[in-house]
């Protein structure tokens, strides 16, 4: 398991007791250790920094109520993320209830921005640029796959769909962002990445 | 034929067909895609990490201070409710003899217009500026969450009695109200704007 966003930080027994109790000083040590691996998340699940703000509201105000009840099952940092996950989905499940994003997605990925894959700094931040407009489904998957170390049957559980789901998701994440970075590589295997990018919208 | 990025990465995952396996090792095409694809995803895991807005922990207290109260009321709510139900099916509410006010009616106010007018002056202090800067001791908090519930449950009573409430109970209720939204002027006129202890009387 990678802790890439910091989900693992060691966590005191004392302080999770003090914290469960309601002590103010343990809550805001929880706060000031999770914090940044929680709002991190929260913004790139969902793209968004105001987005990103109101899953840490959500997620702290989740671990407010439910940490009494918390009983130390697993690392606690897992538990919070899984907070931070269902938070981020909701958000999408509403939204998707209230537009058609998803049906558009494909339709506005032509790249109007120009990558600059030689500079490091530059890659940062075009990544940045092209995961933020990514799908949202795609975005999440790769992101807890790749970075969080998710498997995909845990994926296919926090949506409540299949493996093979994910699998084509992740799949998608994976030629968006290569096509938009590196745009003369994606060139090449033109035919693979029609046939893999129609197996992900099946 | 090449390897879908599906296959690719299934094979970076430490999955995938043993054919694809084989394959990999005599395409240098599909070799390279699947190097830039881990490279890929160790970009994703180098991206920085990003620091939460200022203040967020304080408006997560706030909020959840928020959401506590609005429980209480609803907890209120509905114990003063289920009362209420059952003592009108006791037919203690609507027989005056039977209502036992809590307390005497305050002196000063000799009917019920003259409690609503009360109550509706003491709100408007309540609603200047000057008594909504934050409370800052914890106890003081406590106290004016406690006043306000207990306004609530007063409120639901005279609202779900409505005009069949009893003459004296009607007055024992505004009664208390006002001495209520009095204490709460009080509560919250001890902090003003510039945190100096000022007495309702003086705004």
């Amino acid at each position: 398991m990678t802790d890439a966003s910091g989900f693992f930080a060691e966590v005191d027994d004392l302080v999770l007791a003090r914290a469960r109790r309601g002590d103010a000083d343990a809550l805001a040590l929880l706060y000031a250790t999770f914090a940044r691996p929680v709002y991190t998340l929260g913004c790139r699940l969902t793209g968004a920094a105001e987005s990103g703000e109101d899953i840490l509201q959500e997620t702290f105000l989740e671990l407010l109520r439910s940490l009494p009840s918390y009983r130390g099952d697993g690392a606690f940092g897992s538990w919070l993320r899984r907070i931070v996950v269902s938070k981020a989905l909701m958000r999408r499940r509403r939204a998707r209830v209230r537009s058609v994003e998803e049906h558009r997605e494909f339709s506005d990925a032509a790249g109007a921005w120009t990558p600059a894959p030689e500079r490091r700094w530059q890659l940062a931040f075009d990544l940045e640029r092209a995961l933020a407009r990514l799908p949202e489904a795609a975005r999440v998957v790769v992101w807890l796959h790749d970075v969080e170390g998710l498997t995909h049957a845990e994926i296919a559980e926090a949506f409540g769909r299949s493996e093979s789901f994910s699998k084509s998701q992740l799949a998608r994440a994976h030629d968006r962002l290569r096509q938009w970075l590196v745009p003369e590589r994606s060139i090449e295997h033109a035919p693979d990445d029609r046939r893999s990018a129609g197996a992900a919208r099946r | 034929m090449h390897l879908t990025t599906e296959d690719l990465l299934a094979l970076r995952d430490g999955e995938g067909a043993p054919e694809h396996r084989r394959h990999l090792l005599q395409c240098p095409e599909c070799a390279r895609r699947l190097e830039s694809m881990t490279e890929l995803s160790s970009e994703l895991r180098d991206l920085p990490a990003l620091e939460p807005p200022v203040g967020a922990w304080e408006r997560i207290l706030a909020a959840q201070r928020r959401q506590q109260r609005a429980r209480r009321v609803l907890v209120w709510a509905a114990a003063a409710a289920a009362l209420l139900v059952m003592a009108v099916t006791a037919g203690l509410v609507l027989r005056p003899e039977a209502t036992t006010p809590s307390r005497l009616p305050d002196a000063r106010f000799n009917d019920i217009a003259d409690l609503m007018n009360a109550s509706r002056e003491l709100e408007m202090v309540l609603r200047s500026p000057s008594l909504r800067s934050p409370v800052l001791r914890p106890a003081e908090a406590a106290r004016i969450v406690a006043l306000e519930d207990q306004l609530a449950l007063i409120d639901i009573q005279l609202v779900t009695a409505g005009d069949g409430l009893p003459r004296s109970s009607a007055l024992a209720l505004w009664s208390d109200r006002v001495e209520l939204l009095d204490e709460l002027v009080r509560a919250r006129g001890r902090f003003d704007g510039e945190g100096k202890f000022r007495h309702a009387t003086d705004l």
